[in-house]
């Protein structure tokens, strides 16, 4: 009798485990494809990306609340957004990336690419909320040092410079000047794209990079007025 | 000018220019000389006026658009010139391209009206040139030409209640949407690709907008937003902009018009003629007739057909027409139908668009790929109504119209997949779901809300009765052939997004993010 429970529980167990293996495997093969595609510069097939779809529909099958496909799910949907010429279905993209990211935070709230990711759902949306100031806090605390995080939350910062409070412009701030120690050359490009010169000028580590801009905008800036 | 010359001179000009010394020799052949030349004259003095007076030229169109004019509207075609003021607009899938004389360009979005109060351009004198245009709603993106290259302080541009300041003497490029029919206040958003603008809103002004930022105001705001980088707007802003930019516009450089539009035409034309054909006769049954320009058409099943082909069924036709997208469009008996627009680029859905009018009867349309994966890129006149899509991912749905009835046009549209939404003569019916029907007709106000289409009212019931002279609505509807194109026939058709999109962001961080392990 206890074996025949036993049996029946590993059954299960093995099953379980199969499933988990099954929708990881195909949030992977989702994520290869995506890596690939951002890396590449050639338009993308739509059977690629309904091919992509269905590979984490089908992962979230096995797994519901599988935190990889829902984050592969979300920069998919972001994708798209920005494929997007019709305003309506733009904004529906965006929602759905959001709905996505909250959906996998609660499975792990310790990754700063969701809290990131999160943020930037947040700012195509117009939403520049509470929310969006715990994503990018919490995007910076819980990656200070990975390049990708830096530009994340300073690019989505930048954005919405004029309703941040003050520990947050510090915070961003900080990710710059440690920024240009890893990839000065990327975060100088998000900061020249903003017009934000004033934040990098006097760090000696962006001289290099941004002496003529410097020069030629010379003067204080007025970030958030119009 | 030509009237301020004496007559000897203008006969002198017009005989040097002809070469005809030895003709001028002999006194007999004077009278016939100056009989000729004033002829002559006479014959280029209109022109002359003509193309003095054109400001510029419709450049290229897709969709309906139109001028107004006095008494009306009438429809415009590539290659027709305009004066130095008029009001355009474009209908719901219009796309209107103008280029004035110092090389403007003006790119109408779908259901924009573009006023033109004043426009004049000397090349020879480019001080005393300038022009005053106004966006009333809608959709524009606008290059600059010669005037606002180099006489910017008579440029005068206005959308909606918000008014544009050019900032900088270079190339210009600029696109805004504004929207007034909101009753609690204007919604509008700008964008510059190049050369700087202010904009004076009417919460405030947005004292510089450089170029590759844009920047959204709408009522109830406290505060409005600061212009940031196109890639870090709001959705809505990045996809309104997207659309205004799709299309491919001819350089910024000055044009005669007169000349510029002949060769617009000749284009437009050409491109018609050698259009092939957009898809096939797949089913007929009873009288079939159809016409394509001034030709009368045989068409058996198999048959190709092109843009522009008008049909017509008789007392018991019926005809379906399948689309190189794998749509297509049932039309029951004693309706008339034409294609007005068809472009389907597999490479490239966002240039793809349908739109063709139900001049009367009864039509069943099963989206392709065109419409599933763009809906707003598919549009259907059914007498005064126009039916649009909501939702991609297909659509299956019925309408029948008779605009004729007594009183007034009646008719009902009856959604089996997907969503729609109708505006009527008597009102907009803001959405039809699946399995849903609406009728309208004259004297009873806005169309009711839609009902099941097992639920209708008995007078709705009888009302659908005598419009598809059947008993059964249901039936009538599933007599139609089950043609669907849907999903499955578009999933055959290689579809890529916009070139770039998923190409590696150069700033924008990439939002993939990092899984597994340590992420």
């Amino acid at each position: 009798m206890v074996c025949a429970v036993l049996f029946v529980f590993l059954m299960w167990t093995a099953a379980q485990s199969a499933m988990l293996g099954a929708a990881h495997f195909l949030a992977q093969l989702a994520h290869a494809e995506l890596q690939r595609w951002s890396s590449g510069t050639s338009p993308v097939a739509l059977w690629k990306i309904r091919r992509v779809e269905e590979y984490l529909e089908n992962s979230l099958r096995y797994s519901a609340d599988n935190p990889w496909a829902l984050e592969s799910f979300a920069a998919l949907d972001l994708a798209r957004m920005r494929a997007s010429a019709i305003p309506r279905q733009a904004l529906a993209e965006a929602q759905d990336a959001r709905e996505r990211l909250r959906r996998a935070l609660r499975q792990r709230p310790t990754s700063p690419y969701l809290w990131a990711n999160l943020a930037l759902a947040k700012l195509y949306l117009d939403k520049i909320d509470d929310e969006f100031l715990n994503a990018l806090r919490s995007a910076d605390q819980l990656g200070p040092w990975e390049p990708t995080i830096q530009q994340m939350t300073v690019f989505a910062g930048l954005a919405a410079w004029g309703r941040l409070d003050a520990a947050l412009k510090q915070a961003l701030k900080g990710s710059i000047e440690r920024a240009g120690a890893r990839d000065a050359a990327k975060m100088y490009e998000i900061v020249k794209k903003f017009r934000r010169f004033d934040l990098i000028c006097a760090d000696t580590q962006y001289n290099e990079l941004a002496r003529q801009d410097c020069k030629q905008n010379a003067g204080p800036a007025t970030p958030g007025k119009r | 000018m030509q009237a301020s010359l004496s007559p000897h001179r203008k006969l002198g000009k017009i005989d040097r220019a002809l070469g005809g010394r030895s003709f001028a020799q002999t006194k007999g052949h004077r009278v016939a000389r100056a009989l000729a030349a004033w002829a002559l004259l006479i014959l280029l003095t209109p022109v002359s006026e003509d193309a003095l007076a054109q400001a510029g030229y419709v450049h290229a169109l897709s969709g309906r658009a139109y001028v107004q004019k006095t008494g009306g509207r009438a429809p415009l075609t590539a290659g027709d010139t305009f004066q130095s003021s008029g009001s355009f607009a474009t209908g719901e899938r219009g796309r209107l391209v103008l280029k004035f004389a110092d090389g403007q360009l003006v790119l109408l979005g779908p259901g924009s009206v573009l006023r033109v109060d004043r426009y004049r351009y000397d090349a020879q004198d480019i001080k005393t040139s300038g022009f005053s245009v106004g966006l009333l709603n809608g959709s524009m993106r606008f290059v600059g030409g010669s005037i606002t290259a180099q006489n910017r302080s008579a440029v005068r541009i206005g959308a909606g209640n918000s008014s544009i300041v050019l900032l900088s003497d270079k190339s210009t490029d600029f696109s805004i949407v504004v929207d007034t029919g909101d009753k609690q206040g204007e919604t509008g958003i700008a964008f510059v690709a190049a050369g700087e603008i202010a904009v004076r809103t009417p919460y405030g002004r947005i004292r510089r907008i450089l170029a590759d930022q844009a920047v959204p105001w709408r009522p109830n705001r406290k505060e409005q937003p600061a212009p940031v980088p196109l890639a870090a707007s709001p959705a809505v802003v990045q996809a309104a902009v997207a659309a205004l930019r799709l299309a491919a516009l001819p350089p910024s450089t000055p044009v005669e018009p007169i000349v510029a539009a002949s060769v617009a035409r000749s284009e437009a034309v050409a491109v018609a003629a050698n259009s092939g054909p957009v898809g096939y006769v797949e089913a007929v049954s009873g009288l079939l007739s159809a016409e394509r320009g001034n030709e009368r058409l045989v068409l058996n099943v198999g048959d190709r057909f092109g843009l522009g082909t008008y049909f017509s069924t008789g007392e018991t036709g019926r005809v379906v027409l399948k689309f190189t997208d794998g749509q297509t469009v049932t039309l029951g008996a004693k309706s008339s139908a034409r294609i007005d627009r068809y472009e389907f680029n597999p490479r490239d859905i966002n240039a793809s668009g349908f739109e063709m009018t139900l001049l009367s009867g009864s039509l069943r349309f099963v989206a392709g790929s065109i419409a599933s994966q763009d809906p707003q890129a598919a549009g259907i006149s059914a007498g005064g109504s126009y039916i649009t899509l909501l939702m991609a991912g297909g659509a299956d749905f019925s309408v029948v119209v008779h605009p004729h009835a007594a009183g007034g046009e009646v008719g009902i549209a009856a959604v089996t997949k997907g969503e729609i939404a109708v505006r009527t003569p008597y009102g907009i019916i803001s959405r039809i779901d699946a399995n849903h029907a609406v009728p309208w007709r004259p004297g009873r106000g806005e169309p009711p809300p839609p009902v099941l289409l097992a639920a209708l009212s008995p007078a709705d019931k009888q009302a659908l009765d005598e419009l598809l002279e059947t008993t059964n609505l249901a039936a009538a509807l599933a007599e139609l052939p089950a043609t669907a194109a849907g999903p499955e026939a578009a999933a055959q058709v290689v579809i890529a997004p916009l070139p770039g999109v998923y190409s590696a962001f150069t700033v924008t961080p990439a939002v993939t993010g990092c899984l597994g392990s340590p992420c």
